[in-house]
C-alpha cells in the first residue's frame, strides 16, 4: 500500500456531498476546503478518495484542459451523490448526450443543437419571452394569494419557452409542460414524445430546434434516438436549474431590500444583477472529470486516471477573484463567474437562461411591487441534491 | 498603441461572449461561429476586447498589442 493511501486513512478527509444550510450560500464546508487548498483531497459518500477543486483559477484551468474526460463510464469518474450511481450502469445514450460525451463526438452533438441557441438567435426571442412572462403574471394576479410562485409562474414559463424553442406544436404546449415538470421522472415519457415529434409528428413541428434535428436525421447525420436524446438533454439541463435560479433569486432579492431598491431605481442594471445572482447563488453542482494525462494544478499533481470534483459554487466565492465574495452586489461586474462552466462543455443554453432570468425578474418586481414571502424564510422548503433548489416558494402581494 | 486581433474559427464553440460584449468588433455567423469585423480596433476598445478574450471558453481570440514607435 502506498504512503499516500495510508495518510488518507489516518487523517479523516472532508466528506462530499455537503449540504447547503442557508439557501443563498454554498455549503459552509466549501470555504474550509478552499482554505486547505484550491486543489485538495476529500472522500465521496461511499468512501472513495477524490481530488476536490475549490479555487477559481484551478477550476477554470481544469475545465479548459483538453486532458480530461466527462465519460461517466470511466471507472474512476466520481459519483458525487448516490442517485447518480445508476448513470454509470445504464450506458444509456439518453442521459449521456452532450453533457457526458468527449470530442470528437461532443463537437458533432454540440453543432447539432447550437444553431438555435446562439447569442443572436436567443436575443431575437426577447419579445416572445416578454409576452409569455406577462401572460403568466396576468394569470397569477387574477388568483388570490398566497400562491406558489414556482407552480404558477417559474415552472410553466420556463417549460413553455423550452417547448417553443424546440418547435413543439402549439396544441401540444400544455402536454409538453406536463411532461417537463409534472412527472416524477420525465426521461421515459419525454423521450417517447420527442421521438414521436421527430418521426410521425414531424409535419406538425413549428420552426425550431426539433425541426432542425429532424433535418439532420433525414440527412443521416444523426439517428432518431440521438436527436431525441439531444432534445432531452436541453430539457433536462434547461428546466430545473433555471426554475430554481429564478426562485432563489426572488427569495434573495426579497431579503436584500437595498439591492432591490437599487434595481427599481435603475432598471438598466438588471442584466448585471442577473450575472451577480448567477455567481452568488451558483446552483451548479455535480461537475466531475477524470484526468486523461498528468495535470499540475495549483502545485498539486493530478495523475492520469484520477477523479476530480469541481466545486463551482466555491470557485465563485473565491476572494482571490471576487472582492467581498459572500456579499451580493448587483453593481459589480461578475461576468467571469463559472456558473455556466468553462471550456468546451460551457452551458449551451446560457444566453437563454440569462435572458429568461432578466425578463422574468424585472417584470415580476415591476408589476408586483408588493411581492413578499407568505411564510417566514426558514419555512421555505428546500431540496438538496445535484442541483440545490426550492420545494415551493409561497408568496403574496 | 496598435491592437491586432486574430480569431480561430476552428477553436470557436459559438459561446457568443465576444459578440455579446463587443458587437462592434465581433460578430457570429448563423452557426454561432465568430466573425471578426475589425482586425485592428481603436485602443479604447482594449479593455472590452480583453474581457471578451478572457471569457472565451476555448481561447479562440488572440490579442497582440504594439506600442507605436515615436522616434524615427
Amino acid at each position: 500500500m502506498s504512503g499516500t493511501v495510508t495518510t488518507e486513512h489516518i487523517e479523516q478527509l472532508p466528506e462530499l456531498p455537503m449540504e447547503r444550510k442557508c439557501p443563498y450560500h454554498p455549503p459552509a464546508g466549501y470555504r474550509d476546503l478552499r482554505e486547505r487548498g484550491a486543489v485538495t483531497r476529500a472522500s465521496l459518500y461511499d468512501g472513495t478518495p477524490v481530488w476536490v477543486v475549490s479555487g477559481y483559477s484551478a477550476v477554470r484551468t481544469i475545465l479548459a484542459s483538453p486532458h480530461t474526460t466527462v465519460d461517466v463510464r470511466h471507472p474512476n469518474m466520481p459519483i458525487p451523490v448516490p442517485g447518480m450511481a445508476s448513470l454509470r450502469q445504464s450506458g444509456s445514450p439518453t442521459i449521456e448526450a452532450l453533457l457526458r460525451t468527449d470530442p470528437p463526438e461532443h463537437s458533432r452533438q454540440r453543432r447539432a443543437v447550437l444553431s438555435s441557441l446562439t447569442y443572436k438567435k436567443i436575443s431575437a426571442l426577447e419579445p416572445e419571452i416578454t409576452r409569455r412572462t406577462d401572460v403568466y403574471l396576468d394569470r397569477m394576479l387574477a388568483t388570490s394569494p398566497p400562491v406558489d410562485l414556482l407552480d404558477v409562474f417559474a415552472k410553466p414559463l420556463v417549460a413553455e419557452i423550452l417547448g417553443r424553442l424546440l418547435g413543439v406544436p402549439e396544441a401540444d404546449i400544455e402536454h409538453f409542460q406536463t411532461l417537463t415538470y409534472k412527472r416524477f421522472n420525465p426521461i421515459r415519457s419525454m423521450t417517447g414524445y420527442l421521438i414521436h415529434l421527430l418521426t410521425d409528428g414531424r409535419d406538425e413541428l413549428r420552426e425550431g430546434q426539433l425541426r432542425e434535428l429532424a433535418g439532420r436525421v433525414a440527412e443521416g447525420e444523426l439517428s432518431t434516438e440521438e436527436a431525441a436524446s439531444l432534445g432531452l438533454a436541453l430539457v433536462l439541463a434547461g428546466q430545473d436549474i433555471t426554475v430554481n435560479t429564478l426562485g432563489l433569486s426572488v427569495l434573495t432579492l426579497l431579503d436584500e431590500g437595498t439591492q432591490l431598491d437599487l434595481l427599481r431605481a435603475e432598471p438598466e442594471r438588471w442584466p448585471d444583477a442577473v450575472e451577480e445572482l448567477l455567481r452568488y447563488l451558483s446552483l451548479t453542482g455535480g461537475t466531475v472529470r477524470v484526468a486523461t494525462a498528468d495535470l499540475e494544478v495549483d502545485g498539486q499533481l493530478i495523475r492520469a486516471g484520477e477523479g476530480m470534483v469541481l466545486l463551482i459554487p466555491a470557485a465563485n466565492r473565491d476572494a482571490d477573484r471576487f472582492e467581498r465574495p459572500d456579499e451580493l452586489d448587483v453593481r459589480r461586474s461578475s461576468r467571469g463567474h463559472l456558473t455556466f462552466g468553462f471550456g468546451i462543455h460551457q452551458c449551451i443554453g446560457q444566453h437563454l437562461g440569462r435572458l429568461e432570468l432578466t425578463i422574468a425578474l424585472r417584470a415580476l418586481f415591476e408589476r408586483i411591487p408588493g411581492l413578499r414571502l407568505a411564510v417566514p424564510v426558514e419555512q421555505v422548503p428546500v431540496k438538496q441534491g445535484v442541483v440545490f433548489g426550492l420545494g415551493r416558494l409561497p408568496v403574496r402581494w | 498603441m496598435t491592437i491586432r486581433l486574430t480569431v480561430e474559427p476552428d477553436r470557436c464553440l459559438g459561446a457568443g461572449h465576444c459578440v455579446r460584449l463587443v458587437p462592434e468588433v465581433f460578430d457570429e455567423d448563423d452557426h454561432g461561429t465568430v466573425v471578426l469585423l475589425v482586425g485592428e480596433p481603436d485602443s479604447d476598445r482594449l479593455p472590452a476586447v480583453r474581457e471578451a478574450a478572457q471569457l472565451c471558453p476555448n481561447r479562440a481570440i488572440s490579442i497582440q498589442t504594439t506600442q507605436q514607435e515615436r522616434e524615427r
